[in-house]
């Protein structure tokens, strides 16, 4: 709630207006009054209303928490009862009642009272409990943690953050003081607090540490500001090596946990930090100005007033932008500027930025002339210069760069042996180019894609075979009857007029030739009458029935396309009838195997025929293979040859696995077959 | 609707939203915001449109909470749980005793899922491919993944990564929102509210979906997942389908000019403005925002989408599929090209991980589908010195399991869903490189030395973006929510 951010400004009003109507009253005390004006009562009443305010926006801005509860709730409810008093007070006033002129100075008193505990314990809350009677104590800064001494460097400033503010000279909870090594040592009320507790393995302070939350005995107690688990570590960690108050961190052994612990508490000295230090803080508006001429500005957090700068790859940047930058020049760190417009002459600009650590050129026309203006630069630490015009020549400049770490020269005019020897003069800098060519040396191409209007023709059909790759070749093979299997350069579309396998693949230089596509074409001249099946399929899938596996139309990989015919766990018989007496000597029947969708491919046919349309006799049968594991989609035009005979009709028996196998992921459910067209020749 | 109901209506939004605030501006607070040096007029979350702020969304941070590493993140999620044991976490002792039980020490009462809880035996069974040394530090990796091995000494592999969820959508749910239960905001959509946007044009959370070809009808993903929960909609992620409109709905229906669509625009901002102040709820802002952001994106869009003038040598980097719209490489290729747009979040999400069966031939086609594309996001953006202020991240929702789902045969074996430990890697900006954390046991199947809990991870990334995960709150219903729930914890060892 954003009322609760008035707080701190509204809290100082009932304080000065109370006090200064006080003092009034004092002043006004024993001198023959004037004619009472009135001012004292628009005192009170100003005083009692900023009073109330107070406490609404203070209720707001306590209800966002993070607050100590115990003071929290001493403070709201004592600032409650002073402004009850403060109105109070202002209808004393204005009362012309006896008993209410005679109780005036005792409530005035009593509020200014109820003001001072309530101004203390806001304060409590913002400035921390101990914040009027606090011992001055300096935070140690430490330069090289190995050098740093573990009890004043490590361990006093965790008690200072810590527990102080309970255990010092003013407050002493627990008769314990923990402002020195002298009072730690001495211990409280419950004995020492380093010897190790009899019971216990540990020292009574790291037990009423490690207690859990809900005790009482935990310290800090429930609702104060704990010690975190890192904290907790180094005591744990001081105190096994006989909790020593002059040993050095590097003396002491550690280990892995601790050392990343330790390493943190030193003073940051990077770069970023060094500069954060020399300069002022950047108000918000100065970014939210820059963000209406579109340049974006970061602040680097909340402690380092520091700016990040990016152009956003504007293409009208003019030197008007970089004045905009001119206020807080000291404080931009890193500038992004790749892909703008800018030039030798821009970028002469840049000279004023002379903290940057990081500073983005990609893609701009600067040349040579630039270098002049980074090498100045001594505080960058990234640079790059990918897509932009400089040679070898200002490699040598850059070399100057005190802190340079990273430097990106992709796609510029440095040449192999430039950077080579750059790099070899330069260890400390690691210098990008492109990633070598020999990481993906091996890539493959994706297959051509053959593009056809159908699978099963009559006379012909157009084939074309596309690939994504400009410049790529494309290669393709047909198999059947006629042809032999030499490889043609596809140039053109072109037709097949017989039933053929057709393989395509494609190569370019550079790349390794891609895997082979394959598809099947299958020709086919029979006539059929009608198709009738024995068995009704599932409900779902029943298509067109019969009519499915002569439509000429091949079902695709997906089994819901209205080109399928499925059975649940059931074999299939279709009569076929054709036309007219036909001599055949091969059928082809197209099938589906999803695995994961329960759909596996026939394992058996048997085809009977019959020259009058009456009497059948048996032509083929075939047994095949249980499905082996694969979860591959597949489709199957599968081949049943038998010498050629002229028939008016067939029947076919196609045997399905019924059940799933053994491998599958629900073995011995319910399987499918799907099944489309039927191709005779 | 009658009309009394909606008079009536009005006069309890009136009561509920806007009596407050209305009250306490009226005081004349909002001339005293600059005093006191805060933007207190500034609701939490509140945004600021193209009038105010030409830089499109602004975050609720004015700064991040310390110096941030990185300034953006591409998420590889390798949806449906990456078999751990045949990528990254490199078990010999499962080979050896492939087909024993595994022993109920090591398993220790695990919860398992309804897929392989009614198997009477657990046979172990190890990779069926091998794994190589690679790289200055000698990582194992599977000989599935020849480009990423190649990157090794780019990436930090986390194999002690864990979970609480055991099936898919909870566990997807917990990776991007903190909370198993669906509703809370995405990881981006939390950026999103928290840095807001750099790039007016596009916005500032985007994802990508691609098909496996290892399961390709595997489990479905739902656009929950990157949606802005709680949070106002402005900080939803939006979608870029590999199809003629990218984003649905951008594009001008036929016969509208763009000076039509223009005045448009710009009339129902007068009217969603009017509604505003009189209802004071913050949707309408966030409804004239997205307008105007799907305007300037009909010519963003496009440009970002365009990838014809990507020369070969890229292709071949990110591999031939790159070519073909819609699929993880093309994906990797187009997240490159938005994270040069300044886009702070961009999520692929790459379905067909779920191999409960048939996991040998699935995972060869499905590591062969992200390995070499993944391999190239991270060289392409350390020859452009982009790699150092981004962070690309490859993971799934959780691993697979030791033992085999199904029937074990000697080329056959399928795994069922573990979360006890999987494998992540990270690569980019403050982050070690060349690096490995965590230790399972010999089994693969426990933790052993530095576990990595989907909270820690998530409280590491927000930390390498500058925020403290414990300080980036909302609060709704009651309560402050923030991304990492109540817990997570800094993984500081793999912080450079």
């Amino acid at each position: 709630m954003q009322l609760g951010n008035l707080h701190p400004l509204f809290v100082h009003l009932p304080i000065g207006i109370l006090v200064l109507a006080f003092l009034m009253e004092l002043y006004y005390y024993k001198k023959p009054a004037p004619k009472d004006n009135g001012t004292i009562l628009f005192a009170l009443a100003i005083g009692a209303f900023s009073a109330i305010f107070s406490v609404a926006s203070g209720w707001f801005l306590g209800e966002n928490g993070g607050y100590d509860e115990e003071l929290l709730f001493r403070h709201r409810w004592i600032a409650v009862a002073f402004s009850v008093g403060a109105l109070i007070l202002f209808f004393l006033k204005k009362s012309a009642n006896g008993l209410a002129q005679k109780t005036y100075f005792p409530v005035f008193v009593l509020v200014l009272i109820l003001l001072t505990l309530t101004g203390h314990f806001g304060g409590s809350l913002t400035h921390g409990e101990d914040f009027l009677f606090k011992e001055a104590y300096e935070e140690p800064v430490i330069e090289d943690i190995a050098q740093a001494v573990v009890f004043s460097d490590v361990i006093q400033p965790i008690l200072q953050q810590k527990c102080v503010s309970c255990h010092n000279s003013g407050k002493a909870k627990g008769g314990l003081l923990l402002t020195s090594q002298k009072e730690l040592l001495a211990g409280g009320d419950s004995g020492s607090l380093l010897d190790s507790l009899e019971k216990e393995k540990t020292s009574l302070l790291m037990h009423r540490l490690y207690l859990p939350m809900a005790d009482k005995e935990h310290m800090p107690p429930k609702g104060k500001v704990q010690l975190t688990s890192e904290e907790v570590l180094l005591m744990n960690w001081w105190m096994k090596n006989e909790n020593c108050f002059d040993c050095v961190v590097k003396n002491l052994p550690t280990d892995e946990k601790l050392d990343a612990i330790l390493a943190s508490l030193e003073k940051d000295n990077s770069l970023k930090a060094l500069i954060a230090e020399k300069v002022d803080d950047v108000p918000l508006e100065f970014i939210a100005g820059l963000s209406q001429s579109n340049i974006s500005a970061q602040l680097a957090s909340e402690e380092m007033p520091l700016l990040f700068v990016n152009f956003l790859k504007r293409k009208n940047l003019s030197d008007e932008d970089f004045d905009l930058l001119k206020p807080y020049k000291d404080n931009i760190v890193e500038i992004n500027l790749g892909y703008t417009n800018l030039t030798d002459e821009l970028a002469k600009r840049l000279k004023q930025f002379k903290h940057l650590t990081k500073l983005q050129l990609q893609n701009t026309g600067i040349t040579n002339a630039t270098v002049q203006i980074i090498s100045n630069l001594e505080f960058l630490e990234s640079l790059n210069l990918y897509g932009s015009e400089l040679d070898d020549s200002a490699l040598n400049s850059l070399a100057t760069l005190p802190n340079l770490k990273n430097l990106y020269v992709w796609q510029t005019k440095m040449t192999k042996d430039g950077l080579s020897e750059f790099q070899k003069e330069n260890e400390t800098i690691m210098v990008q180019s492109r990633v070598a060519d020999s990481v993906f040396a091996s890539s493959t191409l994706s297959p051509p894609t053959i593009i056809a209007d159908q699978e099963i023709f009559k006379d012909s059909v157009k084939i074309s075979i596309e690939q994504y790759f400009e410049g790529a070749k494309v290669f393709y093979i047909t198999e059947n009857s006629k042809n032999d299997t030499i490889a043609k350069e596809y140039t053109e579309p072109f037709y097949l007029k017989e039933t053929s396998t057709l393989k395509t693949y494609s190569t370019l230089d550079n790349w390794e030739p891609s895997l082979t596509s394959t598809a099947h074409f299958l020709k086919n001249q029979v006539e059929i009458n009608n198709i009738t099946l024995a068995q009704s399929p599932h409900p779902k899938y029943t298509a067109k029935g019969g009519e499915t596996l002569m439509d000429l139309k091949r079902g695709t990989t997906n089994f819901v396309d209205g080109n399928w015919v499925g059975y649940e766990s059931q074999h299939m018989t279709a009569t076929v009838e054709f036309k007219e007496q036909t001599t055949i000597s091969n059928i082809s029947v197209g099938s589906l195997s999803i695995p994961t969708s329960w759909i596996f491919f026939p394992v058996g046919y048997t085809v009977w025929g019959s020259a009058d349309g009456n009497s059948f006799k048996k032509i083929k049968t075939i047994k095949l293979p249980k499905p082996t594991p694969s979860i591959d989609i597949e489709r199957m035009a599968y081949n049943i040859s038998f010498d050629p005979i002229s028939l008016k009709k067939v029947k076919l028996f196609v045997e399905s696995p019924l059940k799933n196998p053994d491998w599958h992921i629900a073995p011995g459910g319910n399987s499918f077959i799907f099944l489309d067209e039927l191709v005779f020749n | 609707m009658s009309e009394k109901k909606i008079i009536a209506d009005n006069a309890i939004n009136m009561n509920r939203r806007s009596f407050l605030g209305k009250s306490a501006l009226g005081v004349g607070g909002m001339a005293l915001g600059s005093l006191l040096g805060c933007n207190f007029y500034q609701k939490e979350g509140s945004l600021i449109t193209k009038a105010d702020n030409p830089m499109g969304i602004k975050g609720i941070l004015n700064s991040p909470h310390h110096p941030a590493k990185i300034k953006r993140v591409i998420y590889l999620f390798q949806s449906g749980g990456p078999s751990q044991l045949e990528l990254f976490d490199y078990k010999p002792l499962l080979n050896q005793r492939r087909g024993e039980d595994l022993p109920e020490s090591i398993r220790n009462g695990q919860r398992l899922t309804g897929m392989t809880s009614g198997q009477d035996k657990f046979p172990l069974v190890g990779s069926n491919f091998g794994f190589q040394q690679h790289g200055k530090n000698g990582t194992w990796i599977s000989d599935l993944l020849p480009y990423t091995a190649k990157m090794v000494d780019e990436l930090c592999i986390v194999k002690s990564m864990y979970t609480e969820a055991i099936n898919h959508d909870p566990a997807v749910t917990f990776f991007q929102t903190g909370s198993q239960q669906p509703g809370r905001p995405s990881i981006g959509s939390w950026l999103s509210y928290g840095l807001g946007s750099e790039n007016e044009n596009l916005p500032s959370f985007t994802v990508l979906l691609s098909r496996g070809t290892g399961r390709p009808n595997g489990q479905p993903l739902y656009t929950r997942l990157w949606g802005n929960g709680f949070l106002h909609s402005l900080h939803q992620g939006v979608q870029f389908r590999a199809a003629k409109d990218p984003v649905l709905y951008l594009n001008d229906p036929k016969g509208i000019s763009k000076e039509t669509k223009r005045s448009i625009l710009d009339n129902l901002a007068v009217l969603n403005e009017k509604q505003y102040k009189e209802f004071g709820d913050e949707e309408i802002q966030s409804r004239i925002a997205q307008y105007e952001m799907a305007y300037r994106m009909q010519t963003s869009v496009p440009e970002v989408m365009n990838t014809e003038n990507e020369p070969d040598y890229i292709y071949k980097m990110y591999g031939a599929d790159a070519k073909i719209p819609g699929t993880y490489a093309a994906n990797c290729l187009l997240a490159r090209r938005l994270a040069e747009q300044d886009v702070r979040f961009i999520q692929l999400y790459h379905m067909g991980w779920d191999q409960h069966d048939n996991l040998p031939s699935a995972i060869e086609k499905q590591a062969k589908d992200v390995d070499q594309a993944s391999a190239a996001l991270v060289a392409d953006l350390k020859q452009r010195g982009m790699l150092e202020d981004t962070l690309v991240v490859w993971g799934g929702e959780f691993g697979r399991t030791n033992y085999s789902q199904g029937l074990l045969t000697d080329t056959n074996y399928g795994r069922d869903h573990h979360p006890r430990c999987f494998t992540m890697w990270m690569a980019g900006g403050g982050i070690k490189p060349g690096f490995v954390y965590g230790e399972t046991d010999e089994f693969g199947y426990n933790i052993v030395d530095n576990p990595v809990h989907v909270h820690d991870f998530q409280a590491t990334l927000l930390h390498l973006l500058g925020i403290d995960h414990e300080r980036l709150t909302y609060k709704y219903q009651g309560r402050r929510f923030r991304l990492t729930d109540v817990e997570g914890h800094l993984v500081k060892d793999i912080l450079a």
